[in-house]
């Protein structure tokens, strides 16, 4: 048996090893000067404590980080397919216009033939 | 056992200069749970300093002055936390190439010490602060629990574990070199 496990051998040493010390002579005077400057030596110091990262923060930021990535694909990709079908649709809507052009001229001169240039009349 | 008083916090809140009466008074103790957890003299102070500086700016929420020693012990203890989770990567210098002034190392065992230190420069944040609690200001677990603000049974855990393996490590340690203590 190590003579660590008994009789508190361990504990002993650790309280003198981590017992109080003096701090420096200067000390309590540079605290006092920063007292007096109304400010810390550090900025840091001024800051307030900072929130304590939980344990499952990085999972959550991963998660958030990798949403973004994911929606931004999607929206790249769903931009992409919404163009071409507007471009398709545009497309269409000229065919359109042109056959019904083609349609209402040869509609004309049936109409025409019937019953005469600028007749209408069914009478 | 402190009186409940406020003559030191109401003197500070009267007069600057009286706030070195509260310094003087508790310097040893803010500066020892730094130094024992940074193993570092100049980084000691700059957190000893931090501490007392949110102690000045919060004095006039102190109820009396056993509560500034809790509080200032409290504060000093996170601000330790807070600064190695800020810098987790910063270099410290070990803990047995700090001397400690006042205090004779001839009845100590150097080598002892040494191995000590190390195992505890090498020990996680939280069992690191726990022991300094337990050992440093001979605080009741329930005690440490508020200071350290984690649950009493983390604390149990904690200075449970740090101290089996500062045990099994020193052991380990004492078979590796074969070392005898100086004195037998």
């Amino acid at each position: 048996m190590s003579r660590w496990e008994d009789n508190g051998r361990l504990e002993a040493e650790l309280t003198r090893r981590l017992a109080r010390r003096p701090a420096p002579a200067h000390f309590a005077g540079s605290v006092m000067a920063a007292v007096r400057r109304g400010a810390s030596a550090r900025p840091e110091a001024a800051r307030p404590f900072l929130p304590r990262p939980k344990r499952g923060m990085w999972a959550a930021a991963a998660l958030a980080a990798a949403l973004l990535v994911v929606g931004f694909g999607f929206h790249r990709r769903y931009a992409a397919g919404e163009a071409a079908r507007l471009a398709e649709a545009r497309e269409a809507e000229a065919r359109l216009v042109e056959s019904l052009y083609l349609a209402g001229t040869t509609f004309n001169l049936a109409r025409d033939a019937a019953f005469g240039a600028g007749g209408n009349e069914r009478k | 056992m402190e009186a409940v008083s406020r003559e030191l916090v109401d003197a500070a809140l009267a007069d600057k200069e009286a706030f070195a009466a509260i310094v003087e008074r508790h310097e040893s103790m803010v500066y020892s749970v730094a130094c024992n957890f940074f193993q570092d003299r100049t980084l000691a102070q700059d957190i000893a300093q931090e501490a007392y500086l949110e102690l000045y700016r919060n004095l006039a929420k102190l109820e009396n002055d056993a509560h500034l020693s809790n509080w200032l012990r409290q504060t000093v203890t996170r601000k330790c936390i807070d600064y190695k989770r800020r810098r987790k990567n910063r270099f410290h210098r070990p803990l047995e190439e700090i001397r400690e002034p006042g205090r004779s190392d001839a009845l100590r065992d150097p080598l002892l010490a040494d191995a000590l230190g190390r195992k505890i420069a090498a020990l996680p944040e939280k069992m690191r602060i726990v022991l300094i609690l337990r050992f440093q200001e001979d605080l009741k677990l329930n005690e440490i629990a508020e200071v350290a603000g984690i649950p009493v049974n983390t604390v149990k855990t904690l200075l449970h574990r740090s101290l089996k393996k500062l045990r099994v490590n020193a052991a380990r340690f004492e078979t590796e070199v074969c070392y005898e203590p100086l004195g037998r």
